[in-house]
């Protein structure tokens, strides 16, 4: 890519797969975690090439994948995908980069969190939006219902890169798997890939109907507690019910569009 | 914590050619990301042969139609070199030119009557620190009049003092103005401050509509996140994407280098 601007034809990067070279489980989660890219840029959820998502190494405590920053969400495949250890170095593809928030925000998580296997961290301009209210999620939607004394809050102090800011998100977050990052956006994290994207999706799909919702300036009928706790019971386990099935309806629409996420 | 290599460097262009291209791949990401309003959509950018000269997109054209070779060469006024014709405009393209002249560093500029921009323009307080997007601005955002009847001097002198220390402007009426070293740079101070205007206008409806008040960070972390920001903004990661971005417009529809 150094000659990239002056012949920008030849600068495609093709990296030969990796799947011979990892686990069979580590391929799975690779193929995984690259559809999770594809779909948050094809429901436009990016922020160019900001934001990130990532996914654990099977079978390991401490290594990640990550995108091969700065590569559009659109281009990322399962073998370009970045292998970091908890110390930030490259373990496979050396000589592609990572954006250093995702190592300090997603490292933080995988560090203290044995339960999660993928987690991911947007800025879009609706959860941008969100994070700049002192506002609690509001039961409106499923989603938000969701969501609802569901979502943990961390305090903004600058751009992720300090090591010494993990240790206060992680006790802000509580072992809660959703968080606003106020003025900032979104963090949430999961057991696994398809369990990361469902919550990113209706953490959105949840902030948009909120966002309407109090911009009409109208009184909100507020349903009562009990009736909302057992709303999102209902929620969670049909949300869990059609998890495989949803997550591979969403491959078979990125299948369609452009299956090259697979290589 | 691994030292990360940084070799790729994007530098503004060389050539017409060059410019060309970049500067159509520029209004089709633009277009791509919906900050494409008709006819209130101007960039521009240097004639690295030709100083004085600049190369724009045609106000008669769709952003989607944009492609290097129906870029047109305009002189500092905006006439058309090839016909002797002055290029109609409501203000954006002197807007451009203006911003350009202002700051001799600056290879490339837009200006773009977003919703979102001239909505955050009109506001009093205009852009607030809330979003760690506003911070790539914050403190570094000029604030400008526009006026229809104003001189082209006039329009000069207002532009040059706003962007002395600013590579971004709220234009009161006419949205956003940016100009960067490259036209990676141009581009991405374009996408950011529209994303964060929107946010911002989001964010306070929703504030106004609850009676609730904006999350505001501390002034001593606005201090800090602006600094990161800045550092951010100058550092090559900032634009390296560039590649990738011509890249995925290669694969979506390449006529842009037509």
């Amino acid at each position: 890519m150094g000659d990239a601007i002056t012949s920008p034809q030849g600068q495609q990067i093709r990296h030969t797969s990796v799947q011979g070279r990892v686990s069979a489980e580590e391929w799975r989660v690779r193929v995984d975690l690259a559809a999770f890219y594809r779909l948050v840029a094809h429901h436009g959820m990016t922020d160019l090439v900001l934001g990130h998502l990532s996914a654990r190494v099977p079978g390991t405590a401490d290594q990640f994948l990550l995108n091969p920053y700065p590569r559009m969400f659109e281009q990322i495949t399962a073998s370009s995908l970045v292998k970091v250890d908890a110390d930030g170095n490259i373990l496979l593809n050396v000589g592609s980069n990572y954006d250093i928030p995702a190592y300090t925000i997603h490292g933080a998580v995988y560090g203290a969190r044995d339960d999660v296997g993928s987690a991911a961290h947007t800025h879009t301009a609706a959860g941008m939006a969100y994070s700049a209210l002192p506002d609690a999620m509001l039961p409106l939607s499923p989603q938000g219902t969701r969501f609802h004394d569901a979502l943990a809050r961390h305090n903004f102090e600058g751009v992720f890169d300090n090591p010494e800011e993990r240790a206060r998100l992680i006790a802000d977050m509580g072992g809660i798997d959703a968080a606003l990052l106020e003025n900032h956006g979104y963090l949430v994290c999961a057991a696994g890939v398809p369990e990361c994207w469902s919550l990113l999706y209706d953490l959105e799909q949840a902030t948009l109907t909120h966002l309407a919702a109090l911009s009409t300036g109208a009184e909100i009928i507020h349903r009562e507690g009990a009736l909302v706790s057992a709303d999102k019971a209902r929620i969670d386990a049909e949300s869990q019910a059609f998890m495989a099935a949803r997550w591979a309806s969403q491959c078979r629409q990125l299948d369609i569009l452009d299956p090259s996420y697979r290589d | 914590m691994a030292e990360l290599q940084w070799n790729d460097i994007v530098r503004p262009p060389t050539t017409a050619s060059q410019a060309r291209l970049e500067l159509a791949a520029v209004c089709r990401l633009a277009a791509r990301e919906n900050i494409a309003p008709i006819g209130a959509s101007r960039f521009a950018t240097r004639d690295p042969e030709r100083p004085g000269t600049y190369l724009i997109n045609s106000g008669g054209l769709l952003l989607v139609e944009v492609c290097a070779s129906n870029l047109i060469a305009v002189d500092r006024d905006g006439v058309r070199l090839d016909d002797g014709i002055a290029e109609p405009d409501a203000g954006a393209l002197a807007l451009v030119l203006a911003s350009l002249e202002a700051k001799p560093e600056a290879v490339a500029a837009a200006q773009v009557a977003t919703t979102a921009g001239c909505a955050v323009a009109s506001l009093k307080d205009g852009l607030l620190p809330i979003t760690q997007t506003s911070f790539m601005f914050h403190g570094a955002l000029g604030t400008y009049d526009w006026e229809a009847m104003a001189a082209a001097d006039t329009l000069r002198q207002g532009i040059a003092a706003e962007m002395n220390n600013c590579s971004a402007v709220l234009v009161r009426g006419r949205g956003l103005l940016v100009a960067g070293d490259t036209l990676a740079q141009a581009w991405k101070f374009l996408f950011f401050l529209n994303k964060c205007c929107r946010s911002q206008i989001d964010a306070m409806a929703a504030a106004k509509g609850a009676g609730t008040s904006l999350t505001m960070p501390t002034k001593a972390v606005i201090d800090h996140a602006v600094a990161q920001s800045r550092a951010f903004i100058e550092h090559p990661r900032y634009v390296a994407d560039w590649p990738s971005a011509l890249e995925q417009l290669d694969r979506e529809d390449p006529s842009y280098r037509d």
